[in-house]
């Protein structure tokens, strides 16, 4: 078995180990061989944590053999986006500026993972303070894509989805303020979820943006997804803007197909510039998505533009805040990027920035009253573009930023601030040979809709199963 | 009284006095067209806002209008 064990899914994987059909150990052992494999190339660990995480493997066989109580993730590897904090270990954030900071906190999500027996594999490559969708990372290297390493992984979330897709490990924790989980998720072919605002909590995670950070996992399929997110999801007394809401077993009815669910497509505004091989593989999809019973209906949604408008004032503000002191004082350890992306904010009126706050509710109730009295689920291309090359995303003046930036994430960020969920599917490829994806958009606390609708998608398709050659 | 735009110099002096940050006339007037930019998607949608909006109200919108948990 060890030959195909990283090829395994996250729950194929943990119920290999739970029924002792392979150990912790040999899981682990075939990560980290993988990981020296690609990691070269690749660039997608910031941190390799051989000693514990074999350590941590043996511990998790040793309790198998004992007959205690397993959690869902018993034994089962996995790697994070530098930047859930661990007591006494460095969290990076990608930042040179946060190089050698040790907190002292875990994270709420982080530690939900240990306690359901995960493994900590490694930590993974960012953007820079998790600002940047490209993934483009000054400071510990560009992180690239391993289904082709000239071009970009997509970001924040850089090295959650190359690892994922590369078969280092089985899941990772991204984060999504923009678009942080579903760029890399659709740029390296994997699964990812934005969840909504509040359902995972934020304690013990570097900051980008507090009114707009979601953390959400990456996955090879959706059903995987599904188990990582009901286990980090939920309240959390440490975090005042997470969810009271009870979490459901998303599992449970993963696989009622999706009959008679009405999937909206937008008429305007999502696909205007969308290119052609990218068009096809949404057709396709969509195609799919019919064939499994669904009903497809255009509908009218509002124009991104504004929320897109808004939410980046709001990130704006937040993050001039959040980085206030160090922008005065040592505004050199910044790349030109992540300077050029807080600058603003420092500017926009804080009247401007409440009153951006409280259109949030505005907007969403225009939002769903508008689609979702049409629709179930809408469904659109998480970018509109194929996956470009480092060099072509590359800024040479700080001037050239909010282009690419808007280029990039013109589809993912309105739904930050919405809050909504957005579920990325991998939906083919498009002619340069990089992955393409579609989102699922839901109500706000739907993910097991979504998952539902996902996970019969990729019931019928191969493109999550699919692996780079590297 | 109708609002002027926003302009290099505003930023520049912001910059200075306001942040203790330096910055370029070049880089004041970029700063300028993006932050009235951003200005203006607030204001073009101020019709929306009430009285009574209170940043809070988010959270307890995303429960009211939520969807189906299965």
């Amino acid at each position: 078995m060890k030959g195909e064990l990283v090829d395994l899914s996250l729950t194929a994987v943990a119920e290999a180990i739970r029924k002792r059909k392979v150990s912790s150990v040999e899981v682990a052992r075939a990560c980290l061989e993988r990981i020296d494999r690609i990691q070269p190339s690749v660039n997608c660990y910031i941190g390799i944590e051989r000693a514990g995480v074999l350590r941590a493997a043996r511990k998790a066989d040793e309790a198998i053999a004992k007959r205690r109580a397993l959690g869902p993730l018993h034994g089962v590897p996995l790697a994070h986006k530098d930047m859930y904090y661990r007591a006494g270990k460095i969290s990076t954030g990608g930042a040179h500026i946060l190089r050698d900071y040790k907190p002292n906190i875990d994270s709420t999500a982080g530690a939900r993972l240990d306690a359901a027996g995960a493994l900590w594999l490694g930590t993974l490559n960012m953007a820079e303070f998790a600002a940047n969708p490209t993934g483009h990372n000054v400071h510990f290297g560009h992180c690239r894509n391993p289904w082709n390493t000239e071009h970009i992984t997509g970001g924040s979330s850089s090295g959650s989805g190359a690892a994922v897709a590369a078969r280092t490990c089985f899941g990772s924790l991204g984060s999504d303020t923009g678009g942080s989980v579903r760029l890399p998720a659709a740029a390296n072919g994997v699964v990812g979820l934005k969840p909504t605002y509040g359902l995972i909590s934020r304690y013990g995670i570097v900051p980008r943006s507090w009114s707009h950070d979601t953390v959400g996992p990456l996955t090879r399929t959706v059903r995987d997804c599904a188990r990582m997110t009901r286990v980090v999801a939920g309240s959390d007394p440490n975090d005042p803007t997470s969810t009271s809401e009870l979490i459901p077993n998303y599992e449970e009815g993963i696989d009622a197909g999706i009959k008679g669910l009405r999937i909206g497509v937008p008429r305007r505004y999502y696909c205007d510039d969308i290119t052609d091989d990218v068009r096809s593989a949404m057709d396709a999809s969509l195609a799919a998505l019919r064939s499994l019973g669904a009903r497809i209906v255009p509908v009218d949604a509002p124009d991104p533009k504004r929320l897109f408008l808004v939410s980046n004032l709001i990130t704006k503000c937040e993050a001039a805040a959040i980085h206030a002191r160090w922008m005065r004082e040592r505004p050199e350890d910044y790349s030109m990027v992540v300077r050029a992306r807080v600058e603003d904010g420092f500017h926009v009126p804080a009247v401007a920035y409440i009153e951006a706050l409280n259109l949030r509710p505005h907007f969403l109730e225009e939002f769903v009253s508008t689609v979702f009295s049409k629709c179930d689920v809408l469904h659109c291309p998480v970018m509109t573009l194929p996956v470009p090359t480092i060099a072509e995303t590359d800024p040479a003046a700080p001037g050239d930023v909010p282009r690419i930036i808007e280029r990039l994430t013109r589809n993912t960020r309105p739904f930050n601030h919405l809050g909504t969920p957005a579920l990325s599917v991998p939906a083919g490829f498009s002619n340069n040979g990089l992955p393409v994806a579609f989102q699922l958009v839901g109500r706000p606390y739907s993910e097991a809709l979504l998952f539902r609708a996902g996970h019969a998608y990729q019931s019928v398709t191969d493109w999550h199963a699919r692996a780079p050659a590297l | 009284m109708k609002r002027k735009a926003v302009t290099g110099d505003l930023i520049l002096a912001q910059a200075r006095q306001l942040h203790g940050m330096p910055l370029s006339m070049k880089r004041a007037n970029e700063l300028a067209s993006e932050v009235q930019k951003l200005n203006d998607a607030v204001k073009n949608a101020e019709h929306l806002l009430d009285f009574n909006d209170d940043p809070a109200r988010f959270a307890a919108t995303l429960v009211r209008l939520k969807g189906k948990t299965r």
